[in-house]
């Protein structure tokens, strides 16, 4: 008991600190509409030098996947190693040029001919530091017409996850292949529904889609996509079945799903600001009698 | 304020660890930096300094990713505070040092991280994960940590300590 009277003050620290960490954990913890003032003002502080060191990033990514499938080449090629130099640098700067081009057209593109939404472009500039976790900030929030809930896709309108939680100039992205995400799926040739789990620690599976019934007819390599119960629209592709299992107590089936969107380079993604076009719209019979009534 | 260059230190590796080192990533896990930072601050300053970089650098962190605010600070707090309490039994010059302190420090933080996430509410597989991902982790960071250790060695409020490695008798 003695040395506790000795050590008072720090029991005293070590017991507040711990009730004040417990209140904050659990009051941030669950799903929230907004951020809190204090955080948003931190966060305004960093944000701009995240911004420099992402472009910085990028760059530096690029250049180096250049570098490292010059080297490759350079492995297969032996005998064109002095030639190859000579190009190297050319070569170099054209993908880079190329890449830039790709992703504007691609972009531009979408934009024009998706008839079916309402796509914005955000850029990502910040991904979670922990290994256990997957989620990323995206430069975009309420000041530009983020909501929560929103769908977010990548640049091949492959599904990425959905908004989580918004600040005034960024939000919160949370990507299907985090484990506090569910997305509900559906399988495109057999027209089956289940429910899709994140795994985002583990390396070679991604994806688990749960409660598929006993008698599912699920094979590799058919097409997943969601099935618009939920929060997701309909019909946006998800990803591909990997192999199926029992399981748990054999009374479900389980999928494992690869998604064809690549969490680990994604630098742009779209959110889906309003579906344009899904379920045609009947117009009321007032709305109707009026039509007639103008013409 | 005469830490005001561990402070700057600390910012920076906040931000380099949300936004280049992701990209760090082999089989699926990145190293993390700002526990080696920690960890080096309080093996040199003792548990008081340790426990203060641990709290604010975690804070930091948890409200710069939008992600539950508290985690990070109590890992990097208690991270901080324990290392620290080994100060004056150890010799630092040794770069084995660090190795050892940011491996088994790695298992404390990923094994506080799994029971604070699963009290906030997220749920996260404990068996399957745990030998993928903090292992992994544990080994990426005890390579990297002298390193890291080295460059804070060399600041100039730790003259003294390379001047008297001993202690100043």
């Amino acid at each position: 008991m003695r040395w506790m009277w000795r050590n008072r003050y720090l029991l005293v620290i070590v017991i507040v600190f711990a009730i004040l960490m417990s209140v904050v954990i659990k009051h941030t913890g669950i799903e929230r509409e907004r951020f809190s003032k204090v955080e948003q003002v931190i966060s305004t502080i960093f944000r701009p030098v995240e911004n420099v060191l992402t472009d910085a990033t990028e760059a530096v990514k690029n250049s180096f996947d250049g570098m490292v499938s010059l080297l490759n080449t350079h492995k297969e090629n032996k005998v064109l190693e002095e030639r190859m130099q000579d190009y190297e640098a050319l070569s170099h700067k054209l993908k880079e040029v190329q890449l830039e081009n790709n992703e504007l057209r691609q972009m531009a593109e979408l934009k024009a001919n998706n008839e079916n939404f309402d796509l914005m472009v955000a850029e990502v500039i910040n991904r979670s530091p922990s290994n256990w976790q997957g989620s990323f900030i995206i430069n975009k929030g309420i000041k530009n017409g983020i909501e929560k809930d929103m769908t977010v896709v990548s640049l091949g309108m492959e599904l990425v996850g959905r908004v989580f939680s918004v600040g005034d100039r960024y939000a919160v992205v949370l990507p299907l292949i985090d484990q506090y995400s569910r997305v509900g799926g559906r399988i495109e040739e057999t027209r089956e529904t289940g429910v899709i789990r994140g795994v985002a620690s583990n390396t070679k599976i991604q994806c688990i889609m749960e409660r598929l019934p006993r008698s599912a007819k699920v094979k590799k390599g058919q097409t997943v996509t969601t099935s618009g119960l939920g929060i997701f629209p309909k019909g946006i592709i998800i990803g591909e079945v990997s192999s199926v299992k029992n399981g748990l107590q054999g009374i479900s089936t389980e999928a494992m799903i690869k998604p064809y969107a690549d969490f680990n380079t994604l630098e742009k993604v779209f959110l889906i600001k309003r579906v344009l076009k899904e379920i045609p719209e009947i117009p009321s019979p007032e709305e109707m009698s009026e039509s007639i009534g103008g013409q | 304020m005469k830490y005001w260059r561990l402070m700057i230190l600390v910012m920076g590796c906040i931000i380099l660890q949300s936004t280049l080192v992701p990209f760090l990533k082999i089989i699926n896990v990145h190293p993390d930096i700002v526990l080696m930072v920690i960890i080096a601050i309080s093996v040199l300053l003792g548990f008081k300094m340790g426990t203060l970089f641990g709290f604010i650098a975690g804070l930091l962190l948890d409200i710069s990713t939008g992600g539950t605010v508290g985690i990070y600070a109590s890992v990097y707090t208690l991270i901080g505070f324990s290392s620290g309490l080994m100060e004056k039994k150890v010799f630092k010059d040794n770069f084995l040092l660090p190795l050892v302190f940011c491996f088994v420090g790695t298992f404390i933080k990923g094994f506080l991280e799994y029971i604070l996430l699963r009290y906030s509410g997220i749920s996260v597989s404990f068996i399957s994960s745990f030998g993928v991902v903090v292992f992994p982790e544990a080994i990426y960071n005890a390579i990297m940590a002298p390193f890291v250790y080295y460059l804070i060695y060399r600041l100039p409020i730790f003259k003294y300590l390379r001047m008297y490695p001993y202690g100043i008798i």
